[in-house]
C-alpha cells in the first residue's frame, strides 16, 4: 500500500464512498468503505470488500452479449458462452486490470475498488461538511476491515479530525492491539461487531478465531472509548440461547450494556454473482421480526438492552 | 407570531379526515371523467357579439357577467363547499376568447388536458358548438392578434410562442375581510374622485366601471348557488342533508358579497374567488390559492375559541374544499404549459416573524390524507419549527411529491433588491410553477428559451433540421471547432441572438395584448389596480417589475453534451465531430451510432459534483443571467433569469433532435429548472444538492426549480425523517438553495426498474448499512425490496 505513515500521500484501496448515509452513526454521514478484510464471514453482504485489491464485477442484467470487452482483454479471460451467448469471465485468468470496464458500452462491467490517496479521500468527505454540521453527523470508516489498512485509516482520521468532524469506525475488531492503540484517540465512536462467542464456531463461520476480537473489546472498554457493540443476527447460526448468554456475560464483564442487532438479509447474494463467487449460505433465511423479538427478549432477560437496525 | 401548542399538533395528527362524506366525495372525483364543455365559451361568444363596438374593459366585464349569470350550475352530493366551472363535477370551459386555436384543436379530436397528462370527453352537441364558436373567433382572438402583430412587425419567419395568460395574485385576505361590497365601495370612491379632465380619467372610468360589473356579477353567481341550494333543500327528504343545503344557501347568500363570519364562509369565499378567476380566464395558467393558512386563520381561530367549530369539522370542511380545488381543470392549446393552483403555507409574516399557525398543520394533515393532485408549497425560513418541517415531510411521504419546499431566505432579499418593499416581499406568494411574487404583483405572460434547441442550432450552424429553416445566426461550422470553448462561445452567441428575437417578439406581443385583452375581475382583486385605475395587463398592480418574462431553460442536457464532446472528441479522440454530428442526425441508429451513444452516456454528467459539468453549467448560467439583466421587458425593467416551467421539458424535447449527451430525438429534456438529467445524478442527495449550488448563482436568478428523488425506505423512522429535514435545511441555509421538490420513490419505480434494468442503472437500494444497485439484485430480492416499500408509515414524527 505504498507509504504507510498515515500522511497525506498514503494510498489505500477504497471501494465506495457513500454520501447521505444515515444508518452508520449519528446524523448525516459519509461512509468510506475500505477494501480488504481478514475475515470471510459466510453471511457477508459486501463480498467485494473482502479482497484487498481492485476486482472486476459483472452485472449480467445489463449485458447484451456484444463482445466488445473480449477484444481488449490482455489475459484472454473473457469469452461468450456457446449456445447462450452470455459473457463468461475466467476468474483464474483475470488479473483485474480493469481494461474491459470502459470498453463495455452498457456499463455491465465495473471495477470494485480503486487506489486513492488520503488527501483525496479527506477532500471528498469534507465536501459534505455543511450537512454534517447541521445534523450532528460526520464520517464513518467502514470496510472490509478498516484496521487492515492502518496507515491509510490513520491518515483519513487525522484529516477529518483536523476539520472538526465527528469520526466513527465500523470494525470487526480483528487487528493487532498495537494497531488499535494507534488510532484509539482519533475515533469518537466505535461500532464493534461481536459475531459469535464460541471460538471454534467463530473460526468455522468467519475463517478466524475470536481471541483478538475479544481482547480488543476489553482494550476499548478499559480505554473508556465510546463503543456501540453490534451483532449480525443470523437465524439458526448465532441466535442460540448459549451464544446469547455468553455474549451477555462478556458484555457485562467489560461494562457494556447494550447491543445493536443487524438482521441478516440475502440482498448481498447478487453481488456474489457479479464476482463469480458461490453464495455459501443460500439455505439460511433472512431474519424476520420474530427472530429479532426472540433474541431481544433473551438478551433483555440477561440485562442487555438491544434493538434492531433499520 | 403564533405559537402552536404541542397538544394541538398532536390533536391534529390523530384526526381521521376521511369521513364517510369525504370518502364519497373522493370516490365521486375519481369516478368522474373530465368533460370538455361548450357552455363557457358559448356564453363568451354570444356576449362578445352583442357588445361589438363598446370599450374593451366593458366588453370583457360583460362577457364575465354573462358567464356568471347564465352558466349552468350544480351542487353535487355530499358537498359542503360548492362552485364548479361547469355543471359537471369535473368539467372545463375553453377560452376561445383568448385563443381560438384550442377550439379548432378540439374539433380535430384533441382531448389532452393539463398540457399532457389527462384526457377529456366531449358530447357531440358541445363539440358542434365549440367548432362553430371557434370559427367566429378565428383571426380575432387576442392570441392570434398578438401573433399576427409580431409577424407583421418582425417579418414572417418569426413564430411567436408566448404561453399562458396573466395569473392574478388576487388578494383573498381582503375579500374575506371586507367582502366584494368593500371592494365595490373602493371602486365607487375612485369613481367619485374622477374629474374627467384628462385622458387618464377617461381610461380609469372604463376600467372602474368594468371592475364594478365584475364584482356585482360574482356576487350574483354566489346567489345563484344560494337559490339552487334552497330549492334542493326544499325537495330533500334526508333531514341531515336538508340542513346542510340550508347552511350552504345561507353561506352563499352572504359571501363573497360580505365579510366572512366564520371558517365555513371563509372557505366558500375563497372557493368563489378561485372559481371567478378561472371563469374569467380559462387558459392554461392556474390562479394561486395564495397564503391560505394566513387568510383563513383568524376565522378558524375564533370559531375554535368560541366553540362553534371542532377540529374534526374544520378538517372535513377543508377536505371538501380540497376536492373542489382538485376538480378545477384547464385545457390550454397544444404546446402550451399548464399550471395548477398552488396553496402557499408557512413562511414569515409582514414583520419577519414565523407566520405558521395551527391551520398550517391542519391543511398539511388534510392534504396528506386526501392525496389529491393539489400542489402546495411550504415556505421555509430560518425560524421554521422542526415540528412543522416534520409535518410537511409526513405529508410529502403520503402524497409523494407535495408540498415542495421553498426558501424565504433566498426569495425575500431578491424581491427587495428588485424594488419590492420589505413588507410586501415578506408577504410573497409563488405563482405559476414556482415564481416568487411580492404582495401587490401579478404573474404575467411568459415565454421560454429552449437551450436544447439552441444547442441543436449550434450543431448545424443556425439551421433548424426540424423545420428545415435557417432559424438562428451562423455561429460557425462545428466541424472546425477545436475546443469546448468554441462550443460554449457559439452556444452563447446563438443564445443571445435567439433571446433578442424572443424578447422583441414577446414585448411586441404583450404590448399588443393590453390593447385587445383584459381581466377586470382579477384586476379588481389585485392590490392598487383600483387606485391606479388600470387593468393588470396595463400595469395596474403595485409592482410592474415582476410581471412576465422569459423562462430560462438552458437544460442540463447542454452541459452534459459539452462535457461529453470535450472528453470524447477533444481529449480522448474516440471519434470526430463529423462522426458525432452524423450519429445525432441519424438519431444514433446503426451499430456505429449506438456505439457513439453508449460512450456519450458513459461520460461525466452534471449532478455528481465531478467538477467539469458544474463549471460549464455555471458559465452558461452566469452568461445567460448577464444577457437577461442587460435587456428590458415591456414595462422597461431589466429582466432576471428564472429557471422553472412545469411540463415544458416534454414539449421542448419534442422539438429537438438527438443531442451529444446521448439523448435521442424527441425525448424529454431535463426537468425542473436546474435538475440533472433523469437518472444522471447517481451519488446521492447531498452530492446533487451541492452540484446544483455550484452550477447556478441563485442570487442572479429569480427561481431555480430542483426536482429530486428520495427512496421511501430512507424515511421509515422518526430519526431518518429528522435527517431528511436537516438535508433540506442545509441546502437552503448553507447553499442558499432556492427550492426543492422531493419525489418520494415508491413501488412503481422499483417495478419499472425490474422490468427495464438498463434505464434504472442508478437506482440504489439501501437496507441498513448495506447498499447496492437495484439492478444487481436477484429478481426474488427485487420483489422483496418492492414489498418493503409498501410498509406503512406512522403518523408525523
Amino acid at each position: 500500500m505504498g507509504n504507510k505513515n498515515g500522511g497525506q500521500d498514503t494510498t489505500g484501496v477504497v471501494y465506495n464512498i457513500q454520501a447521505y448515509s444515515i444508518h452508520d452513526g449519528p446524523g448525516i454521514r459519509t461512509v468510506v468503505f475500505l477494501k480488504g478484510c481478514p475475515l470471510s464471514c459466510q453471511w457477508c453482504c459486501n463480498p467485494e470488500s473482502i479482497s484487498g485489491k481492485p476486482e472486476l464485477g459483472f452485472r449480467q442484467t445489463l449485458c447484451n452479449g456484444c463482445g466488445q470487452c473480449i477484444e481488449v482483454c490482455p489475459q484472454k479471460a473473457l469469452s461468450l458462452e456457446e449456445g447462450t451467448g452470455a459473457l463468461k469471465i475466467d476468474r483464474a485468468l483475470c488479473d483485474n486490470c480493469g481494461m474491459c470496464v470502459p470498453a463495455c458500452p452498457r456499463q455491465a462491467l465495473t471495477t470494485y475498488g480503486q487506489k486513492m490517496k488520503v488527501a483525496e479521500v479527506v477532500d471528498e468527505v469534507l465536501k459534505d461538511a455543511p450537512f454534517y454540521r447541521r445534523s450532528g453527523g460526520g464520517v464513518t470508516i467502514s470496510g472490509g476491515e478498516p484496521l487492515k489498512q492502518p496507515g491509510f485509516l490513520l491518515g483519513i482520521l487525522e484529516g477529518c479530525r483536523q476539520a472538526g468532524l465527528h469520526t466513527a469506525i465500523e470494525t470487526s475488531g480483528y487487528c493487532s492491539p498495537q494497531t488499535l492503540s494507534k488510532v484509539l484517540d482519533k475515533i469518537d465512536l466505535f461500532m464493534f461487531d461481536l459475531k459469535v462467542m464460541d471460538t471454534e464456531q467463530h473460526l468455522a463461520l468467519t475463517g478466524k478465531n475470536n481471541h483478538l476480537i475479544l481482547s480488543n473489546a476489553r482494550l476499548l472498554a478499559k480505554a473508556g472509548c465510546t463503543v456501540q457493540p453490534r451483532m449480525p443476527l443470523i437465524p439458526g447460526v448465532n441466535d442460540s440461547e448459549d451464544n446469547l448468554s455468553m455474549l451477555a456475560s462478556f458484555l457485562h464483564s467489560i461494562g457494556w450494556s447494550s447491543i445493536e442487532l443487524m438482521p441478516y438479509h440475502q440482498f448481498g447474494k447478487g453481488k456474489y454473482a457479479t464476482l463469480g463467487r458461490p453464495y455459501r449460505i443460500d439455505d439460511v433465511p433472512s431474519a424476520n421480526p420474530e427472530n429479532v423479538e426472540k433474541v431481544s427478549k433473551s438478551l433483555k432477560k440477561h440485562g442487555i438492552k438491544c434493538w434492531a437496525s433499520t | 407570531m403564533v405559537t402552536v401548542k404541542q397538544k394541538n399538533i398532536e390533536a391534529i395528527d390523530v384526526l381521521d379526515v376521511i369521513t364517510q362524506r369525504v370518502e364519497a366525495l373522493r370516490q365521486q372525483y375519481y369516478d368522474s371523467e373530465v368533460h370538455i364543455c361548450a357552455e363557457r365559451s358559448h356564453l363568451a361568444t354570444e356576449s362578445w357579439k352583442e357588445t361589438e363596438g363598446q370599450p374593451l374593459h366593458i366588453r370583457r366585464a360583460k362577457l364575465f357577467a354573462r358567464i356568471c349569470d347564465e352558466t349552468p350550475i350544480a351542487i353535487f352530493g355530499h358537498e359542503l363547499i360548492v362552485g364548479s366551472q361547469t355543471h359537471f363535477l369535473r368539467g372545463i370551459g375553453l377560452q376561445l376568447d383568448f385563443n381560438s386555436q384550442v377550439g379548432a384543436e378540439v374539433g380535430k379530436g384533441e382531448r389532452r388536458l393539463r398540457a399532457e397528462q389527462a384526457k377529456g370527453v366531449i358530447s357531440d352537441e358541445d363539440l358542434k358548438t365549440i367548432v362553430k364558436d371557434s370559427r367566429y373567433w378565428k383571426g380575432k382572438s387576442p392570441a392570434e392578434i398578438m401573433s399576427q402583430t409580431v409577424r407583421e412587425v418582425m417579418g414572417s419567419e418569426y413564430e411567436h410562442q408566448a404561453h399562458t395568460n396573466y395569473v392574478p395574485d388576487a388578494d383573498y385576505a381582503k375579500v374575506i375581510r371586507q367582502g366584494l361590497r368593500g371592494i365595490i365601495a373602493e371602486i365607487d370612491e375612485e369613481m367619485a374622485a374622477l374629474q374627467f379632465t384628462s385622458p387618464e380619467d377617461g381610461r380609469k372610468c372604463q376600467f372602474l366601471r368594468a371592475a364594478r360589473i365584475c364584482c356585482e356579477a360574482e356576487i350574483r353567481l354566489a346567489k345563484r348557488y344560494a337559490e339552487l341550494a334552497r330549492q334542493m333543500a326544499a325537495g330533500e327528504a334526508d333531514e341531515k342533508r336538508r340542513k346542510e343545503l340550508e347552511t350552504i344557501a345561507e353561506v352563499c347568500e352572504h359571501v363573497p358579497e360580505n365579510p366572512a363570519r366564520n371558517f365555513w364562509e371563509g372557505l366558500q369565499c375563497a372557493r368563489f374567488i378561485h372559481l371567478g378567476l378561472y371563469l374569467e380566464d380559462a387558459n392554461g395558467a392556474g390562479a394561486s390559492l395564495e397564503r391560505i393558512d394566513q387568510y383563513l386563520y383568524p376565522l378558524y381561530k375564533s370559531d375554535l375559541e368560541q366553540g362553534r367549530l371542532a377540529r374534526q369539522q374544520a378538517a372535513e370542511l377543508l377536505a371538501t374544499f380540497w376536492v373542489k380545488i382538485a376538480t378545477t381543470e384547464r385545457m390550454p392549446p397544444v404546446g402550451e404549459g399548464y399550471v395548477q393552483s398552488r396553496a402557499i403555507l408557512g413562511g414569515v409574516d409582514r414583520d419577519g416573524n414565523d407566520a405558521s399557525n395551527e391551520l398550517t398543520y391542519l391543511i398539511l394533515h388534510v392534504a396528506g390524507q386526501m392525496k389529491l393532485d393539489v400542489p402546495m408549497y411550504l415556505r421555509w425560513h430560518s425560524g421554521t419549527s422542526r415540528e412543522l418541517m416534520l409535518k410537511a415531510v409526513w405529508t410529502n411521504i403520503q402524497v409523494g411529491s407535495e408540498p415542495a419546499f421553498h426558501s424565504d431566505e433566498h426569495s425575500i432579499p431578491g424581491l427587495v433588491a428588485d424594488g419590492a418593499s420589505l413588507e410586501d416581499a415578506r408577504n410573497y406568494v409563488l405563482c405559476g410553477c414556482c415564481h416568487p411574487h411580492p404582495y401587490g404583483s401579478v404573474y404575467g405572460t411568459v415565454c421560454f428559451m429552449n437551450g436544447g434547441k439552441v444547442l441543436e442550432l449550434v450543431m448545424s450552424n443556425g439551421y433548424d433540421p426540424q423545420t428545415g429553416k435557417q432559424v438562428g445566426i451562423e455561429t460557425g461550422n462545428p466541424r472546425q471547432f477545436t475546443s469546448v470553448d468554441d462550443w460554449t462561445n457559439a452556444f452563447m452567441k446563438q443564445w443571445e441572438h435567439m433571446y433578442d428575437v424572443l424578447i422583441e417578439g414577446f414585448n411586441i406581443a404583450e404590448l399588443t395584448q393590453m390593447e385587445v385583452y383584459s381581466q377586470p375581475f382579477a384586476s379588481a382583486l389585485t392590490p392598487d389596480c383600483i387606485k391606479n385605475g388600470l387593468d393588470v395587463h396595463q400595469g395596474g398592480s403595485r409592482y410592474r417589475q415582476f410581471i412576465g418574462g422569459i423562462m430560462i431553460k438552458v437544460y442540463s442536457d447542454v452541459p452534459d453534451a459539452l462535457v461529453a464532446i470535450n472528453q470524447l472528441v477533444y481529449k480522448e479522440q474516440k471519434f470526430t465531430i463529423k462522426e458525432l454530428l452524423e450519429a445525432c442526425a441519424n438519431n444514433f441508429e446503426g451499430e456505429r451510432g449506438e456505439y457513439i451513444r453508449n460512450m456519450l452516456i458513459a461520460a461525466q454528467k452534471f449532478g455528481n459534483d465531478s467538477g467539469e459539468p458544474e463549471e460549464i453549467y455555471r458559465l452558461l448560467n452566469d452568461r445567460t443571467a448577464t444577457i437577461g439583466r442587460s435587456r428590458k421587458g415591456y414595462f422597461g425593467f431589466p429582466l432576471r433569469d428564472s429557471k422553472y416551467g412545469g411540463a415544458m421539458h416534454l414539449i421542448h424535447g419534442r422539438m429537438v433532435g438527438a443531442l451529444p449527451n446521448g439523448r435521442r430525438a424527441g425525448m424529454p429534456l431535463s426537468d425542473g429548472g436546474i435538475s440533472p438529467c433523469a437518472g444522471c445524478d447517481t451519488r446521492g442527495p447531498t452530492v446533487t444538492l451541492r452540484s446544483v449550488a455550484k452550477a447556478v448563482d441563485f442570487n442572479t436568478n429569480r427561481s431555480a426549480i430542483l426536482n429530486q428523488k428520495m427512496p421511501k425506505t430512507l424515511l421509515k423512522t422518526a430519526e431518518q425523517r429528522n435527517l431528511f429535514v436537516d438535508l433540506t435545511e442545509t441546502y437552503f441555509a448553507d447553499y442558499n438553495g432556492y427550492q426543492v421538490q422531493w419525489n418520494i420513490e415508491d413501488r412503481e419505480v422499483y417495478l419499472a426498474a425490474k422490468a427495464n434494468p438498463a434505464a434504472y442503472k442508478d437506482l440504489i437500494v439501501r437496507v441498513g448499512g448495506f447498499s447496492a444497485y437495484f439492478v444487481e439484485l436477484d429478481p426474488v430480492l427485487q420483489d422483496e425490496i418492492i414489498a418493503r416499500t409498501e410498509q406503512t408509515l406512522g403518523c408525523c414524527a
